[in-house]
């Protein structure tokens, strides 16, 4: 069986199996550096990444943080099961982030115009009295996720970042507000889509991953400031 | 009809399927074996396996190989009529595929996953992907060029950018 009758062309491999393969690997790194291979490779490379398709065998969890120590415009990989930790930059222009991620500052809340994006509530048609829901209930009903940027006993310095149920809209209040203010990513009419949040203390900015990899800055004293008070609500 | 004559059920009732391979050998083996391909399985529910099923992609040694691996699994699936050494334990199957899967190299871990893949086998195809990504595991670039016998098609500049965009992952 070890007759050499024709040379493999592993770079002809058919672009689902080498998906297939990828899939299979075990450590994330070596998934980028099959990507640096040769052409047919990066593409199918590319496509993994687009589909966002997950690793088929035991792939070590990871855990993404940001540090202190690492400065303001990294974010590093943590693999509990390895002991193995990888930086790289997650900011701006001049350093090229991973491919899928992109950091931008959305632009000051602002509606004035139409229904406003805090569709959770107002879209409902009930009057505001109705909707007073118990911790659990608003645990299970109106948000995903609270991040706060300190501790509540710090008053009105606390600020609450609410990724809403269903869709991960993002609206933020300060301590004592009486309203939300929904936030909208540059270009797009609101904010929707967000699967986790996190404050960085070191910057005083909230970050927020979406369902498609984007990472998102908001920067809540500039969007607080240039809309006051903080969403201006529609009569319904 | 002589075809469907030829085509006599084995005493536990499982009818026989021909393969015929690219250079023309023929394999016979039980419909219950054969249908482990999802190709060979739809032929089957078309009725169009009468005459031997032709498989112009694949070569007779590999054939060899899907035909032993299928034969192995084909245990739990047909438990009636199953004329090969009654059902394996999992033990044995899983020495099985870890002796088949250790002994692929290069290019017969090749051909045989392009016959995975043409005849639809998942498992199998499965299985030589994960051998595939074994062998890429821990490895540079270069040396996954080095290992699959792959042309570095980038420019320099394509390369550094490449690079650049994921320098983690580049730093030994």
């Amino acid at each position: 069986m070890e007759e050499e009758t024709a040379v493999a062309d592993w770079s002809a491999l058919p672009e689902d199996i080498i998906i297939t393969v990828m899939g299979c690997l075990s450590v994330l790194g070596d998934l980028v550096r099959s990507g640096a291979v040769c052409s047919t490779w990066r593409d199918a490379y590319a496509t993994f990444r687009r589909l966002h398709l997950p690793s088929t065998t035991a792939q070590p969890p990871w855990l993404l943080y940001a540090c202190d120590a690492h400065g303001p415009a990294s974010a590093a990989l943590y693999c509990p099961a390895t002991g193995k930790s990888t930086r790289f930059p997650t900011s701006n222009s001049s350093t090229p982030s991973p491919a899928p991620r992109r950091r931008s500052r959305p632009s000051p809340a602002s509606t004035t115009k139409g229904k406003p994006r805090y569709r959770v509530y107002d879209d409902m048609g009930y009057s505001e009295a109705s909707l007073e829901y118990s911790p659990a209930q608003a645990r299970e009903w109106v948000y995903h996720q609270v991040v706060l940027s300190r501790s509540p006993a710090e008053g009105s310095a606390c600020v609450a970042l609410l990724l809403h149920r269903p869709d991960g809209d993002v609206s933020f209040a300060r301590l004592g507000d009486e309203r939300w203010t929904p936030v909208a990513y540059p270009g797009q009419a609101w904010s929707t889509g967000c699967r986790h949040a996190i404050y960085d203390d070191a910057d005083g900015l909230f970050y927020t991953l979406r369902y498609d990899g984007s990472v998102y800055a908001i920067d809540v004293p500039r969007a607080a400031a240039a809309s006051s008070p903080p969403a201006t609500r529609e009569p319904l | 009809m002589a075809a469907a004559a030829a085509e006599a059920t084995t005493d536990g009732g499982g009818k026989m399927i021909i393969l015929i391979s690219a250079d023309g050998k023929r394999f016979e083996v039980t419909e219950a074996v054969a249908s482990q391909s999802q190709l060979i399985s739809n032929m089957i529910e078309d009725d169009c396996t009468e005459n031997g099923v032709r498989l112009p992609n694949v070569d007779g040694d590999i054939l060899t190989m899907v035909v032993d691996y299928c034969n192995m699994h084909a245990g739990d699936a047909a438990a009636a009529g199953d004329t090969m050494k009654a059902s394996s334990t999992e033990e044995e199957l899983k020495k099985f595929d870890a002796e088949l899967v250790q002994a692929l190299e290069n290019p017969v871990l090749f051909k045989l996953i392009l016959a995975a893949n043409f005849l639809n086998i998942k498992s199998l195809l499965d299985m030589t992907c994960q051998r595939v990504a074994d062998m890429m595991s821990g490895k540079t670039p270069e040396q996954m060029r080095e290992t699959f016998s792959i042309e570095n098609d980038f420019t320099p500049e394509e390369e550094a950018a490449i690079r650049q965009e994921n320098a983690w992952a580049f730093d030994d």
